[in-house]
């Protein structure tokens, strides 16, 4: 019995040699695309009431946010925002904290635009910054060579909506240009609810790509849900629009077109949506999870840093109360990704 | 009653009344540092306190009342585009009595194994599907184990064995109840209340063993499926105090999730071990693995929210959806293992056996293409083991005593996911994992 003793107290020290748990691990350096879902920009992470980064009147709509330096491992931004009747420019040296100086980018002032310019899309093409905005149903483009402080436009539009397809219905506008893997400038464009496509070889003379959009709504199935329903309602069944590209390189070498847009629901909620394709040509793929659904975010514009993905979307200035006022909204993704302030 | 019955009775008594939760880290990882040096191809061939988790039926083939202690420890890298994800080590202590006897001149044992954790006995993780983890290493590692079975020898050449392993779901709620003021939070007044349950589910473990020569073993066994059912309710009721206007307004949450842990899948292994010569066993099992049961541990929440505004200008959110779980689609596979142990070295004052096996286990997870991210690969595991054995060591134990040691190895090579949907928010990805796995085995026989 003794011995049986003797080896009950050495299997006992054995069993002692355990220690306090340590952190519980397995969710460290996770694969993200860095592409969403957003989270909301955080209190500490911007001097603004997080999470805007513009909520100064008057009211601002379809942001598009230009890398001031070309560098994506820097913060300064420069974001182009339409407000009223022009396009404004604020610099942002931060990225996400808008100081109230401003200064007017575009005014309408050719006879094709109508009374007013709007939906801006800024693109750094060698030392030029190239602006894209709407205009009484067109697309124009004008070309700063001063880092996008001052800009002299073309004298004609680049796509309108006039003599194009049926379901354009003759007006077009929100443009989103990119510089496709192609080498060739590929537009993307909102109209009548659907999101259409057009290419050019020098960012002035665009084509239509194919008969049809190129990102429809998705169809709708079965009554309109109610809103506590209990199903998921899809966020993007009555239209799309406001598209905003970039091009990106997956982590195995593939090379992605990415399309952010806005959808509306049969419940007139905004949220924004994010689509994709292989290269630079077929039909996108979209992702059935909005990449951000809060604010009733609209018209994004997403500039992509080393570490992180910022997202600039127009958007309410609160979720609770009924009294709003149409701000500018930050996010990040991915949702863990830490946005240090800039001293 | 002799000494070894009583304490087998004794050992069911306590059996019976066991509370906790048993699945096992142990297929992963083998049980019993012999047992894993040889690669665990074992079904024919064990017949320690190990019995008990791979084939119950070897007990009956025990012949002294033995006691087993060891640990185990297995460091894991497992990487995903080349950054280690951080999965938890595996580390506990293992052991078991096997307690063998007769009744009516039949041979009968009994065995009671255990695998305890020492890093925590429990952990439970639930992720949304889309979020990446190492579905078969990560958490399914941190479970308490205990099997008791028992086993007889009808037959000089036949053995039977079975018995039941033990799981605990976990059941809880809490409630919250009183004023909340947002203007001064320390001046709220709330009340809680917490009750967690913890409720036994068993798994069966059997297993028959024929021996019709000395030279020649086969086995088979089967265990049972099991999986950890996790409901957690909460309510949250009382009034809101804003602070701002004198009103308390009346706010009701509730909030209930359902998922599953700890799923352990259905297993059959059949395997035979061949004595050709003195001192040499060569061992080979096939286990199959039902995996295509295996359900998702995606929770499955619903929440509600009341809210009496009393004309206050606020707009309530909408309840968040309940997610929809997709199946994860695995798919049943088949393991071989290998196993060889030699006694090389037989001394008046012991003998030596070295070991060594070797296991492929092909992935029963299908290639991820789609939103979900359950991370897996082909497992390759080489084992080697030494041991050391002393009859009546320095003559003050009546039996012998033996310490063996194990060190496994185990790959899963390099492999890419491509995503079907170049929009999915994780996007490609590499994956490739490395395991090494030591442990020791202090075993004593009377």
């Amino acid at each position: 019995m003794g011995k049986i003793k003797a080896f009950f107290w050495l299997s006992l020290s054995v069993m002692s040699c355990g220690t306090q748990a340590p952190t519980a691990g397995g969710d460290r350096d996770l694969p993200n695309a860095g592409l969403g879902p957003f989270r909301v920009l955080r209190k500490e992470e911007s001097r603004r009431v997080a999470p805007f980064v513009l909520d100064a009147s008057p009211p601002w709509y379809a942001p598009s946010a230009l890398d001031l330096d070309g560098d994506p491992a820097t913060r300064p931004v420069a974001l182009y925002v339409g407000g009223g009747k022009r396009i404004d420019r604020i610099v942002l040296p931060d990225s996400v904290s808008a100081p109230p100086e401003r200064t007017a980018a575009l005014s309408p002032d050719l006879p094709w635009e109508g009374a007013s310019v709007g939906d801006p899309s800024a693109l750094r093409e060698g030392p030029e910054v190239w602006l894209y905005y709407a205009a009484n149903g067109c697309v124009g483009r004008a070309v700063s060579t001063d880092n996008g402080v001052t800009f002299l436009k073309d004298g004609d539009p680049v796509l309108c909506g006039q003599g194009g397809p049926v379901w354009e219905k003759g007006a077009l506008g929100a443009p989103s240009v990119i510089r496709g893997f192609d080498g060739r400038f590929h537009l993307f464009y909102g109209a009548a609810g659907a999101i259409g496509e057009a290419v050019s070889v020098d960012g002035q003379r665009f084509s239509r790509v194919g008969s049809g959009p190129v990102l429809e709504a998705t169809p709708a199935s079965g009554p309109v849900p109610a809103v506590d329903g209990g199903v998921d309602e899809v966020f993007d069944d009555q239209a799309v629009g406001d598209p905003c590209a970039l091009t990106t390189t997956t982590a195995l070498g593939r090379q992605v077109t990415y399309l952010y847009y806005t959808g509306t629901s049969r419940l007139s909620r905004h949220g924004i949506g994010a689509a994709a394709r292989l290269g630079d040509e077929g039909a996108f793929n979209r992702n059935s999870t909005p990449a951000l659904a809060r604010y009733d975010a609209q018209a994004p514009s997403v500039l992509r840093f080393t570490d992180f993905t910022l997202l600039y979307a127009s958007s309410l200035s609160s979720e609770a109360a009924t009294k709003v006022n149409q701000v500018i909204l930050g996010a990040v993704a991915p949702a863990t990704a830490v946005v240090d302030p800039v001293p | 009653l002799k000494p070894h019955a009583l304490a087998s009775w004794l050992l069911l008594g306590a059996s019976l009344v066991a509370r906790e939760a048993v699945a096992s880290p142990l297929d992963t990882h083998g049980f019993g540092s012999r047992e894993t040096g040889m690669g665990t191809a074992v079904t024919a061939e064990t017949t320690s306190f190990a019995a008990a988790f791979y084939n119950p039926a070897g007990l009956a083939r025990a012949t002294r009342l033995e006691l087993s202690i060891g640990y185990l420890h297995v460091e894991q890298r497992f990487a995903l585009d080349g950054k280690d994800t951080n999965v938890d080590p595996v580390k506990g202590v293992v052991g078991g009595v096997v307690a063998p006897g007769k009744i009516l001149g039949v041979p009968f044992a009994f065995g009671v194994a255990t695998h305890l954790p020492d890093d925590r006995l429990s952990r439970v993780r639930t992720l949304k599907q889309e979020v990446p983890r190492w579905e078969l290493y990560d958490n399914r590692a941190q479970i308490l184990f205990i099997a008791a079975v028992l086993a007889v020898r009808p037959l000089p050449w036949l053995s039977v064995g079975g018995g039941v392993a033990f799981l605990s779901s976990t059941r809880g709620a809490f409630d919250i109840s009183g004023t909340a003021s947002l203007k001064e939070p320390y001046d709220s007044q709330l009340r809680h209340q917490v009750d967690a349950d913890l409720t036994a589910v068993r798994i069966p473990i059997l297993g028959v063993r024929f021996d019709p020569t000395d030279t020649f073993s086969a086995g088979l066994s089967f265990r049972g499926e099991s999986k950890l059912d996790l409901n957690l309710a909460a309510n949250v009721s009382g009034n809101v105090d804003p602070g701002t206007i004198k009103i308390l307004i009346p706010v009701k949450y509730e909030l209930s999730s359902q998922s599953y842990d700890a799923f352990h899948p259905a297993q059959l292994a059949g395997g035979v071990a061949l004595r050709p010569v003195e001192g040499l066993v060569l061992a080979a099992d096939l286990v199959y693995t039902r995996w295509s049961t295996y359900r998702s541990a995606t929770s499955q929440s619903t929440a509600h929210l009341e809210v009496d505004l009393k004309g206050v200008p606020l707009a309530i959110p909408p309840d968040p959806k309940p997610t929809v779980v997709r199946d994860p689609g695995f798919k049943d596979r088949i393991a071989p293992r290998l196993g060889v142990e030699w006694i090389g070295t037989r001394t008046s004052w012991g003998e030596v056996p070295l070991r060594a096996g070797y296991i492929f286990e092909p992935s029963p997870v299908p290639p991820q293409t789609g939103p979900t991210n359950f991370v897996d690969s082909d497992r390759h595991t080489v084992t080697v083991g030494i041991g050391l054995r002393f009859p009546r060591p320095l003559g003050v134990i009546a039996g012998d005593v033996s310490l063996d040691t194990h060190a496994a190895v185990s790959f899963l090579p390099a492999r890419t996911t491509l995503k079907d949907n170049p929009s999915d928010y994780v996007g490609d990805y590499t994956r490739e994992g490395r395991q090494v796995n030591l442990g020791a085995t202090l075993g004593a026989r009377f």
